[in-house]
């Protein structure tokens, strides 16, 4: 009982903290980015509605990309229940949740959301991973005026190349990986003379081949790409792929191969000696160590869109401690990135509300949140989050597999951070426009 | 007969002429209806279910009236949605009108083709056939990253229409007080082209190449003309459904052209019962109905109430699916009573 | 020489490949062949072996390090549980889809295909899980020409060979064999002649089943287990199907192996068209003898 407790004290400091900075903004009748939207000071103070907030979660619960899924709507329920058995937001207002399996397609969501964002009366949206999902809900929560944060989704050109006001996203772009490493590859491993790349064939795969390729292009323009493969779909097999890369021999190899298709992958390629005189990264996959357990190699490199390892800084971060512990005692393992974002989109929504509360008194309408949103700075338990705007802007992070006597898998050693300006694109510029800029 | 047995018989496919048309015009006119009386979001589903309808009427041009089970049916449905997807993003056409044509010629096309390959085979082979080609048409539409933006999809702006622009209509005014008429519009026309169809001597050689394809061969029917022709009909069928599905959905995936798409296109025919000309329609509306509750409901274990269900359906009804079901219980209550 | 170890190395890659699709396509063209039965869910089987084997190891590996004793011996038990549960399952449920249209059959299967991989994920969870010791380190690795490769590979390479000789065993050498032959010309007759055709659906159904979950176990140390794992699996037992022709055991092997070859060199150098061979080659096949090379043979010859 006490960790909740803590964990809302540090909330209550974080709107603190924020609504200095905040002030001034809520009183600007042009309403910031977002042109001449009506103020909400001029509106009536409005009261803290007496029937619960609808949350919704819609997050993939089957097929592979449930590895994300399942563990944000995990990290959902246990959020959930610790805010309504704290009063509810702003102490008052219970959350009503909604769970939904967005593996069911985007064909259905597109349509369940439409419900969402009028009878159903829905006031947040989350989740979704699959990027053609949120590409297709976002058009119409946008329509609808349905505040809506996607998590994992990791495409890069979400923002610059449309004009949302209710979209965000608390997941970094995937360019947080993909630059991530290549700027590893540039600090801290010099004698690299030849790259490769292995990704999956669609655009989530192709996008981190493309973003790598011209990070390395720009921070180490003497480095040969000497391999560009791509792997079926979450296949299993990848002894054909291990081989060729064998053939081609380079230094370092980048991917972002994740879930049932990076375990295999990791596990044939340590089989036929890749990893024996190749530095490997693996941008996003950090929740395949805890599946892998002894048997993932020593010394690869890890990432997870941002600073997602759940024991980095687990002493320093009192909200990373306590997630951390709350999630595992709950489900007997430690939380991925996928969590960490669900905590992190829900708390950004959270305090935008009472920050706005707390600020102009009354309580938030769907679009007054949204003004709310892009201003509001987190706490979350994988660092502080200042004023993220559209999307979060993480650290980039890159750990080394280790042997550890504590747990039994493979513990991240040998920190590797950049700093958020230097993996993150501003929400409006595109992102290899911006790699280009490097 | 008095109007109700009239429509009794209608529902029961018997063309007792008056009573069809009688049934035809109360269904427009409820058709019509649905916006006045349900929701926004209850009209875009009844307005989905509408194009899942078209697909299916025409998809069981070839699986109830020719007896072809094709497993790959989603490539023209999603073909059409692409051809509209695609011409939106990559022409000036901003017609709608143009762009549903287009979309139905497309199809007349890849239906000539696909027809013209699959000719020879039969049964289960004809299924793994089609279910092969379909697939190859998934793999190419997914790989062009370029073009067509890969898995990711691409988004489709609401078209013109004659002199209209709708740029600045909201969803929900542009669904429930526009597209969804042209949308009941096109299903009624479908019904009602369809119906000829099946009931002209074309629709009738198809019947017999159902029963009995050797025997129709050997009578002179020229057999794999006559398949080929259903599929040109039952592929442009499917590009209409696909555009207009394109247009009121607003992205379109490669997934309504993966074989597991297709899979749910037979599901959805058989579920109705395909020996029925309108139970296909009422198998898509169900399949939808049930889909959404469940994953709704049951995030969990959604899949195991469809399959199971699914596995219920063929094993208990076949041909008949749940509307030639719920028709033989009303001829049998009929005839019950006439014995009391 | 580099290069010809490497086309070797890739020869291997394929046929290692083209093991676990025999080992599943098997059992899926022979139950059509001789049963008369498409059975989708087929593959299932694999994913049962792979699930059974992870809990039977991790409960095991509390009381014995002896990983590869352990390995070998769910080799051994873990298909002979599945064969029993899957001619159990066969007597339950695929019996009443066994008479009605292929079709129909295909979409009877199709259904317990999802509903299995739900009822899977109900008990194990919807992401991967692997046996928490080192499988493939265990076996070791032989260097082929300065290239380091995998013993684990060539191992089941040699499970696939013997899984090739046991149908050919049980068919030639027993009596069986002219049943399920006889089944697969003409079901009828059987009957009439009075043959207690039984045991040889049973047997079928059994082996068909046993050998996929062998193909699970075998997955396992070298990727992980999760629910619908088995899908790219059953899509391939289609190709096998088509291309060997139904119901025939050397077709079943030749596919196995073109598939393999087409997916392992595919992969390796032409990976962008690689996906799109298999289907294509399902198509012509189709196309130009839709029975398949060795299809209309019966299943030995």
């Amino acid at each position: 009982m006490t960790n909740r407790r803590t964990v809302l004290k540090s909330i209550g400091a974080t709107a603190g903290i924020t609504s200095l900075s905040g002030c001034a903004l809520f009183n600007n009748s042009n309403g910031g980015d977002n042109g001449g939207e009506p103020s909400p000071s001029e509106n009536v103070e409005q009261e803290i509605p007496d029937d619960p907030v609808k949350i919704v979660f819609a997050d993939m619960q089957s097929g592979p990309g449930a590895v994300f899924g399942e563990r944000a709507i995990n990290a959902a329920k246990l959020l959930v229940q610790d805010i309504n058995e704290n009063g509810g937001i702003l102490g008052e207002r219970q959350i009503d949740p909604t769970y939904l399996d967005s593996a069911a397609g985007s064909e259905q969501m597109t349509s369940e959301v439409r419900s969402l964002g009028t009878e159903q009366n829905a006031e947040l949206l989350t989740g979704f991973t699959s990027s053609a999902t949120a590409l297709a809900v976002a058009s119409i929560s946008e329509d609808l005026g349905l505040p809506t944060i996607f998590q994992n989704t990791g495409a890069i050109e979400m923002f610059n190349e449309n004009d949302f006001q209710y979209i965000f996203r608390s997941g970094g772009n995937l360019a947080v990986d993909s630059v991530t490493a290549a700027r590893l590859v540039a600090d801290r491993l010099p004698e690299t003379e030849t790259v490769a790349t292995i990704n999956e064939d669609y655009v989530y795969g192709q996008n981190h081949a493309e973003t790598f390729t011209a990070a390395i292009q720009q921070l180490r323009p003497d480095i040969e790409v000497v391999a560009t493969r791509f792997t079926e779909f979450q296949a299993q097999n990848h002894t054909s792929h291990v081989s060729a890369l064998n053939e081609a021999n380079p230094d370092f190899i980048y991917s972002s191969l994740w879930g049932g298709a990076g375990v295999s992958f990791v596990r044939q390629a340590s089989a036929q000696g890749l990893f024996d005189d190749t530095e490997m990264a693996f941008g996003a996959a950090e929740h395949i160590i805890q599946t892998m357990g002894e048997d993932m190699p020593d010394g690869l490199w890890f990432g997870g869109r941002g600073p997602h390892w759940w024991n980095f800084q687990y002493d320093v971060n009192p909200l990373r401690k306590q997630f951390a512990d709350r999630y595992h005692s709950e489900y007997g393992e430690w939380p991925t990135q996928a969590a960490f974002h669900q905590w992190f989109s829900l708390y950004w929504y959270v305090n935008a509300v009472e920050e706005y509360y707390t600020i102009t008194g009354g309580y938030p309408s769907k679009e007054d949140v949204t003004r709310s949103l892009l201003r509001t700075s987190v706490h979350t338990p994988a660092g502080f989050s200042k004023a993220p705007g559209r999307q979060a802007k993480p650290s980039g992070y890159f750990g080394k597999t280790t042997s550890s006597d504590e747990y039994d898998f493979k513990n991240l050693t040998d920190h590797f951070l950049a700093a958020p300006e230097m993996v993150n694109p501003p929400d409006s510029v595109g992102t290899i426009d911006w790699i280009e800029t490097l | 007969m008095n109007v109700f047995e009239r429509m009794n018989d209608a529902v029961a496919g018997k063309s007792s002429g008056v009573g069809v048309r009688i049934g035809f015009l109360l269904g427009f006119v409820a058709l019509l209806a649905v916006p006045f009386i349900f929701s926004y979001s209850e009209v875009y589903t009844i307005a989905w279910m509408l194009t899942l309808g078209i697909l299916v009427l025409g998809y069981n041009v070839l699986l109830g009236y020719t007896g072809l089970l094709s497993f790959g049916h989603g490539a023209f449905y999603g073909s059409g949605a692409y051809t509209v997807a695609m011409l939106l993003r990559y022409t000036d056409i901003q017609s709608m009108l143009v762009l549903l044509g287009s979309a139905v010629l497309f199809n007349l096309l890849l239906a000539a083709v696909i027809g013209i390959l699959s000719l020879r085979s039969n049964e289960v082979y004809y299924a793994l056939l089609t279910l092969a080609l379909a697939q190859i048409i998934y793999i190419f539409v997914s790989q062009q990253y370029n073009l067509t933006q890969g898995t990711d999809g691409l988004p489709v702006e609401s078209p013109h229409f004659l002199m209209f622009t709708f740029e600045e209509l909201s969803l929900v005014t542009y669904l429930t007080q526009f597209y969804y008429f042209v949308i009941a519009i096109a299903f009624v026309g479908v019904v009602a082209l369809l119906w000829r169809i099946i009931r002209s001597p074309f629709g009738l050689t198809l019947k017999t190449l159902r029963e009995n394809s050797s025997r129709a061969r050997s009578t002179g029917v020229a057999v794999n003309r006559y398949r080929w022709y259903a599929t040109l009909v039952s592929g442009m069928v499917a590009g209409l459904a696909g555009g207009l599905f394109a247009i009121l959905s607003g992205h379109v995936t490669p997934d309504l052209l993966n074989w597991l798409y297709s899979g749910e296109i037979v599901f959805m025919a058989v579920f109705g019962g395909v020996n029925t000309f309108i139970g296909p329609v009422v198998g898509a509306a169900t399949y939808i109905f049930i889909r959404q509750w469940a994953v709704a409901n049951y995030p969990s274990f959604w899949q195991l109430i469809l399959g199971g269900m699914l596995f219920i359906v063929v094993i208990a009804f076949r041909d008949d699916g749940i509307w030639g079901t719920v028709r033989k219980l009303i001829a049998y209550a009929r005839q019950w009573q006439k014995r009391r | 020489m580099a290069n010809l170890t490497n086309i070797l190395i890739q020869l291997f890659n394929g046929v290692y490949y083209a093991s676990f699709v025999y080992l599943v396509a098997v059992g899926f063209s022979l139950i059509f062949g001789i049963r008369d039965l498409v059975n989708i869910a087929h593959a299932m089987f694999l994913t049962a072996g792979a699930f059974l084997s992870v809990t039977a190891i991790g409960i095991a590996t509390a009381y014995t390090d002896a990983f590869i004793a352990l390995f070998l011996g769910s080799l051994l038990v873990i298909p002979v549980v599945v064969a029993v549960a899957g001619i159990a399952l066969d007597r339950i449920v695929f019996r009443r889809v066994e008479d009605i249209e292929h079709n129909y059959q295909l979409l009877a299967t199709f259904g317990l295909t999802l509903a299995f991989t739900d009822i899977i994920k109900l008990i194990w969870g919807a992401s991967p899980i692997s046996m928490s010791a080192r499988p493939l380190e265990s076996f070791g690795s032989v260097f082929i020409n300065g290239s380091q490769y995998p013993v684990y590979n060539l191992f089941v390479i040699a499970v696939a060979g013997i899984a090739v000789l046991l149908p050919f065993l049980i068919f030639k050498r027993t009596k069986m064999g002219k049943i399920a032959q006889a089944l697969a010309e003409d079901e009828e007759m059987t009957a009439v002649l009075g043959l207690n055709t039984n045991l040889v659906r049973y047997v079928v159904f059994g082996m068909g089943a046993g050998l996929a979950a062998v193909a699970g176990i075998l997955l396992v140390p070298a990727t992980s287990a999760y629910p619908n794992m088995s899908l790219e699996y059953a899509l391939l037992g289609f190709a096998v199907l088509v291309i060997g022709g139904i119901g025939n055991l050397r077709g079943a092997i030749v596919a196995s192996l073109l598939i393999g070859i087409i997916q392992g060199f595919g992969s390796a150098y032409f990976p962008e068209y690689q996906l799109v061979a298999v289907f294509l080659l399902m198509a012509v096949v189709l196309m130009i003898k839709p029975e398949g090379i060795y299809g209309g043979q019966g299943v030995l010859q």
